[in-house]
């Protein structure tokens, strides 16, 4: 009766490795980076093993169905970017854009143990730069729980895990910049022109600005044929203008815009560069015609 | 007798063309610690010629300045181009545009004719005087430099015994300077 007891144990044994199977290799990916703009897109293949029973040498592949729970998002507190996830079948060339907690169909064609024909798989995390620049500077991170299934009996599930850490660096931009027509001197009056512009950084934090000119050491002046005309600039952040010297910083300016290095398509332009001159200056001017200059305006952080 | 001067007047070219290319251009994206981003606007400016008359006063002559007044004025012309100047008369019997004669008028029939300088250069009445220079080439209304231009009108004793009344003449004298 011992006997028989072996005996039938050694045959379950034998049995249970010939059943179903379905695994990945690698089971865990990690993935790390820091944000220099751009959309994000980031690849993983890997060999996704599924097999059907009874198949002693395992090397008769199924279809399997791949689920990814949810929330598709990098957190950061209380910030988050959407992130997208689409598996891609290497071998039907068939692609599939994930659900979340939402299974496929059994679409994707298996491979036989270790994959001896290559990776047959590839899972894409993508995050779009317009979304990645809506959210404050920081370290975003998730994993995402992947389970890969097939109708096969025995081992019918596998799990595996994705890490996603951004760091998304503080950034600075200064956008809206047009040009400034100053007109024609009438003989009599000062003449000022202001713009407006969007300075944005991603902590909305404080900034400074440097504007320089294109006459000598800097110096604001507008040039013809020999001919300088000076002006003065000054620069308002919302707070009140403040009167630049040409290639010293203001500092501590405010209200930079976060989220949108825009302003709105400048609907919601931010700052104000006021160029100022004097009419004295204007008629002492020793030639006719278009006078001009290039102003630098060059925002930092702080 | 009183003589009133009118109206400065500024001529100006007409406007350059510009070639220039405006060329605006934002700042890229700077990022990590103590990053910047630089962008440029072109600034342009047109300056025209000029040319303006100012600092213009009335002028009396009567017996006690020997019938003669002198009025400084300002002539500012820029870039250090000439001009030319005219002196018209309200009460020119030959009008605006034909060369005739200053001339005081009671507003009835009695007229006294008198002489008009222009920095000490006896004026042709509606007659150009050119190839002037302005010593102010930078100052629109000689605001430190002063008046630069003497404006001096008299009358001789003859001309003024020509009056047929015993009351107040008066013209109207219209300085224009042109820039050359």
């Amino acid at each position: 009766m011992w006997l028989r007891i072996i005996a039938s144990s050694m045959l379950l044994f034998f049995t249970a490795h010939a059943q179903a199977h379905i695994r990945t290799d690698p089971n865990a990916f990690t993935t790390t980076f820091t944000w220099n703009g751009g959309d994000l897109n980031h690849s993983f293949e890997l060999c996704v093993s599924s097999v059907q029973q009874p198949n002693p040498q395992g090397n008769t592949p199924i279809d399997y169905a791949v689920e990814a729970q949810g929330p598709f998002e990098v957190v950061s507190g209380a910030d988050s970017i959407p992130v997208t996830l689409s598996w891609d079948d290497l071998v039907s060339g068939q692609a599939a854009t994930l659900q979340p907690n939402l299974s496929t169909a059994e679409i994707f064609t298996g491979a036989a143990r270790y994959c001896p024909g290559g990776n047959n798989a590839r899972l894409d995390v993508y995050a779009s730069g317009t979304d990645i620049q809506a959210v404050p500077p920081g370290t975003y991170t998730s994993q995402f729980n992947f389970t890969a299934t097939n109708s096969g009996r025995g081992k019918s599930s596998a799990n595996f895990t994705v890490s996603v850490d951004i760091t998304i660096p503080n950034s600075i931009q200064v956008t809206q910049i047009d040009d400034i027509a100053l007109g024609t001197f009438d003989g009599n009056n000062n003449i000022t022109r202001s713009e407006t512009l969007c300075v944005y950084q991603a902590n909305g934090g404080q900034y400074a600005v440097t504007l320089t000119g294109s006459g000598n050491g800097g110096a604001f002046e507008l040039i013809s044929a020999g001919s300088s005309v000076p002006y003065a600039v000054s620069w308002n952040d919302g707070n009140g203008a403040q009167t630049a010297t040409a290639g010293i910083p203001l500092a501590g300016m405010g209200n930079s815009r976060s989220g949108d290095p825009q302003c709105n398509g400048g609907a919601s332009n931010n700052a104000t560069v006021s160029v100022d001159v004097l009419a004295t200056d204007m008629s002492a001017a020793t030639a006719s015609g278009t006078h001009s200059g290039v102003l630098t305006i060059m925002v930092e952080m702080q | 007798m009183t003589i009133k001067f009118f109206v400065p007047a500024i001529f100006s070219s007409a406007l350059l063309a510009s070639g220039l290319a405006m060329a605006a251009s934002d700042g890229s994206m700077g990022t990590g610690a103590s990053a910047s981003s630089t962008g440029t606007a072109v600034i342009t400016l047109n300056v025209p010629d000029l040319i303006k008359i100012s600092d213009m006063n009335d002028m009396t002559i009567n017996q006690g300045n020997s019938f003669s007044a002198t009025d400084n004025v300002c002539v500012f012309r820029n870039l250090a181009g000439g001009y030319g100047v005219v002196a018209q008369s309200s009460n020119d019997a030959n009008g605006a545009g034909t060369s005739g004669a200053f001339t005081l008028s009671d507003g009835g029939t009695s007229e006294v004719n008198y002489s008009v300088t222009w920095d000490g250069t006896p004026l042709t009445e509606d007659t150009a005087e050119t190839g002037l220079t302005s010593s102010n080439t930078t100052e629109a209304n000689c605001q430190t430099s002063g008046p630069n231009v003497a404006l001096g009108v008299s009358a001789t004793e003859n001309q003024v015994g020509a009056a047929t009344t015993a009351t107040d003449h008066t013209d109207t004298l219209t300085v224009i300077i042109t820039a050359e």
